[in-house]
This record gives structure tokens, C-alpha cells and sequence, in this order.
């Protein structure tokens, strides 16, 4: 900005090419435009910036919509139950009761649990290319942790079928569910936060990609089968 | 965000109330703005496409916190840019990236999707050589078209704030443009 424009004389030509003046500021404008040339040249350059900004603005994004649905189906995703005050216009509603929601829950089979389902990718990088950070094995479940920053793909092997559900549990205050693998027509028959449950018999291999909360410390992530713990892991500080 | 608010509220009830299918509003109506608010936080257009999908899952689960009194977009744009920060972060032990490193455009060309002339690029290239404070209030107010009040409350400033930023950072654009050879 040239020195002999005041602040004032500034913040009238930024609000000018914005069209955010008042009539009186117009006035004021216009009264500044008659006895400056700089003030002239000063808005022709910023129209001309300002152009320029609006020219390269975004085109059209790709369409999201059909893949968002169609993971909020595949992992029987529902708005989680919040732990803030309700609000007034949802209080005054039944809705609030059934937002008080499941997180996901689902019946996976896979053929052959040897098979990986780390088939996904997130930045660019394969699920099975990340780090692991812990692991565990039980004669009948293996589970195991990698990591990418702030997200974790729990991979669990279930090697023997049982009658009973098995369930992946984990720190709903440390992390939180973004999808599951493989991508599976889902059939829920549990809910809760911070809990997957897959109906038994099962034999295969399941996995969940979890997003690190704000907590950096230890984390444990367990795997039952049939009510009984098979495996615990301790995810290491952040 | 006006009219827009009210029906926002009212997708956002029926999704609480179990009309999954009700999101899909909320996704058309700000999937351009978040896209392309994560793309500038992220700059590669693949690991902007995920991230955006994670985004409105997020917002989708969170939809039972989100404040009625808050303009939808700019809570969504505080989950997105979240989500990017956190995605950042990750990304760099893994790709071995230097501490301050600028994020990788490793994925396609953007200005192959954008389909950009080669003064929109500029522009574009001018913007990302901003600080963050400034860069933040042109991508809102310009590429994003928000109002000075919906871009201030989006980044959780004051509108004096937003204002003084965004000259600040046009006065920055023009000498920037100006060192390339292109008068503004």
C-alpha cells in the first residue's frame, strides 16, 4: 500500500471490492476516488486481484455422495450418542432418542483367514505397508497393529469357528471407528460405542480402521470370542 | 448460514431420527466446499478424495453434537481441517518427510482436474506461498466464497480479525504476483 493512504482509506477500498460499503461509506469512497489518484490505481489493482481470486476459484468436487453412503451402510454407521447437552430443538424431539446411536456392527465371512484384508489405502499408502506397532497371538486369534500417524488398522485373525459372536473392542475415548474391511454386506447384531460385534460361528479374518483420539497413551484393543478375551494388544504411546 | 441453516437443521433431525439416506443432502450441499478446503489444507487431490469420504463420516457420527446455533459449514470445516492436520501429521514419519516439510503433491497433477489456465495456477501457486494465517482467510472468502462472517466463525476468529488478515494477505498476493512478472 502506498504511504500516503491512510488506514482508513485502505479499509475502504478492500471493503469497496468486496461490496461491503454502506451508502455513507460509498459517499466517503467516493469523495476519496475524486481527490486520489492512488486511491484510484489502489481499486483497480485490487479489483483486478480480486478478479483474479473469483476466476480461480474451485470448480465442481468429485461426487462424494454415493461412496459416503455407501460406507455409512457397509459399516452400519448411525450418529454416536453425544455426551454434550442435548439441544433445545433436539430435546423437543423423539429424534434424540434415536440419535443416541450404534456405532457400527456387522457379520463379516471370510472364506480364508489367511487371506489379508488389508486391502485399503489412506494417503496414498496401503494398510499393509504401515508400520506395525503391536501384535498378539492366542491358539485361536491373532491380532495385529500398524499405524499411520493418528490412524490404526487392527487386523484380527480369528483361526477356530465358534457358536458365539466375536467381538473387537477398544478405548471409545481413544479412538474412534472410521471403516471397516473388507467392505462386506453388513448384518448387525450388537451395537456400542467403542465395541464391533460379528455373529458367530465365525472363521476368517476381520479388521477395523480406528482414528486416534486426543489420548496419547497406551491403548489396549482386545478380541473375544464366544465371551472370552483371546487377545489382548497394547497399542505403545503415540 | 440463513435459509440454508434452517434446512441443514432439518436434514440433520431426520438423520438423527434414523433417514440415513437424509445425509446425502448435506453431502451434495458441502462436498465442493470441504473437498476443496481439505485439498488446499492437503494439496493432492487422491488423498484429499479419502479424506473428505473420512470427513463426513465423522460428521455424520457426530451429527447428535453439532450446535444448532453454529453455522453447519463452519463446524464441518473444523472437522475437515482436523482431520487434515491429523492426516498430515501421519503422513510424515511414514513418508520419511523433513519436520517442515510442505505437504507432498505426489498424487495427480491438480491443475490436470482443475483444468486450469495457466494464470489460475499462478493464483493458485501465490496463495499456497502465504503463511497459513493468511492463506486460510482467501481460500474461505475466495476460492470457498463464504461471507466474512461465515469464513471468521469457520476459523474461529473474530471478523475484525478475518478482515485484517485477508487485506493483509492480498496486499502479500499482489507483491507476490507482482515479483512474477504479472501485474495485478
Amino acid at each position: 500500500m502506498p504511504p500516503e493512504l491512510t488506514p482508513r482509506a485502505q479499509d475502504l477500498l478492500q471493503r469497496a471490492v468486496d461490496g461491503r460499503t454502506s451508502p455513507a461509506e460509498r459517499q466517503e469512497l467516493e469523495g476519496l476516488l475524486r481527490g486520489s489518484a492512488q486511491a484510484r490505481e489502489e481499486l483497480g489493482e485490487l479489483r483486478e486481484l480480486v478478479d483474479a481470486l473469483q476466476t480461480a476459484a474451485q470448480p465442481p468436487a468429485p461426487d462424494l455422495v454415493s461412496a459416503v453412503q455407501q460406507r455409512i451402510h457397509q459399516a452400519s454407521l448411525r450418529p454416536a450418542r453425544t455426551r454434550a447437552r442435548a439441544p433445545r430443538w433436539l430435546l423437543a424431539s423423539s429424534w434424540g432418542l434415536i440419535a443416541a446411536g450404534l456405532l457400527a456392527v456387522v457379520l463379516l465371512h471370510h472364506p480364508d483367514p489367511s487371506a489379508s484384508l488389508a486391502s485399503g489405502t489412506m494417503g496414498g499408502l496401503p494398510y499393509r505397508n504401515w508400520p506395525v506397532v503391536a501384535q498378539a497371538e492366542a491358539p485361536s486369534a491373532a491380532v495385529t497393529v500398524r499405524r499411520n500417524g493418528g490412524t490404526c488398522f487392527v487386523e484380527a485373525r480369528i483361526q477356530a469357528a465358534g457358536p458365539g459372536p466375536v467381538t473387537i473392542r477398544w478405548d471409545p475415548g481413544q479412538f474412534s471407528l472410521l471403516n471397516l474391511q473388507p467392505a462386506q454386506p453388513p448384518a448387525p447384531v450388537q451395537a456400542g460405542p467403542g465395541e464391533l460385534a460379528f455373529q458367530g460361528p465365525y472363521h476368517g479374518a476381520l479388521g477395523a480402521v480406528l482414528a486416534r483420539r486426543e489420548g496419547t497413551g497406551p491403548a489396549d484393543i482386545v478380541v473375544a470370542q464366544d465371551g472370552a478375551d483371546r487377545v489382548k494388544v497394547t497399542i505403545p504411546e503415540k | 448460514m440463513g435459509e440454508g441453516g434452517a434446512e441443514d437443521l432439518r436434514v440433520i433431525e431426520r438423520c438423527l431420527g434414523g433417514d440415513v439416506e437424509a445425509f446425502a443432502t448435506l453431502v451434495g450441499s458441502y462436498q465442493r466446499q470441504l473437498f476443496w478446503g481439505i485439498y488446499h489444507r492437503v494439496r493432492n487431490y487422491e488423498d484429499a478424495q479419502e479424506l473428505s469420504q473420512i470427513v463426513f463420516l465423522k460428521i455424520f457420527q457426530n451429527l447428535g453434537s453439532f450446535d444448532p446455533d453454529r453455522p453447519f459449514f463452519s463446524w464441518a470445516y473444523r472437522i475437515a481441517m482436523n482431520e487434515s492436520s491429523n492426516f498430515l501429521r501421519g503422513r510424515h514419519p511414514v513418508e520419511a518427510l523433513p519436520e517442515n516439510a510442505e505437504p507432498a503433491s505426489n498424487g495427480p497433477d491438480p491443475a490436470q482436474f482443475m483444468e486450469m489456465d495457466e494464470r489460475s495456477r499462478e493464483i493458485h501457486a501465490a496463495v499456497h506461498a502465504l503463511p497459513a494465517k493468511y492463506r486460510e482467510p482467501v481460500i474461505l472468502c475466495h476460492f470457498l466464497q463464504l461471507s466474512y462472517e461465515d469464513a471468521a466463525l469457520s476459523l474461529e476468529l473474530p471478523v475484525a480479525t478475518l478482515k485484517s488478515r485477508l487485506f493483509a494477505a492480498r496486499t502479500q498476493l499482489r507483491s507476490l504476483l507482482k515479483a512474477h512478472g504479472h501485474a495485478s
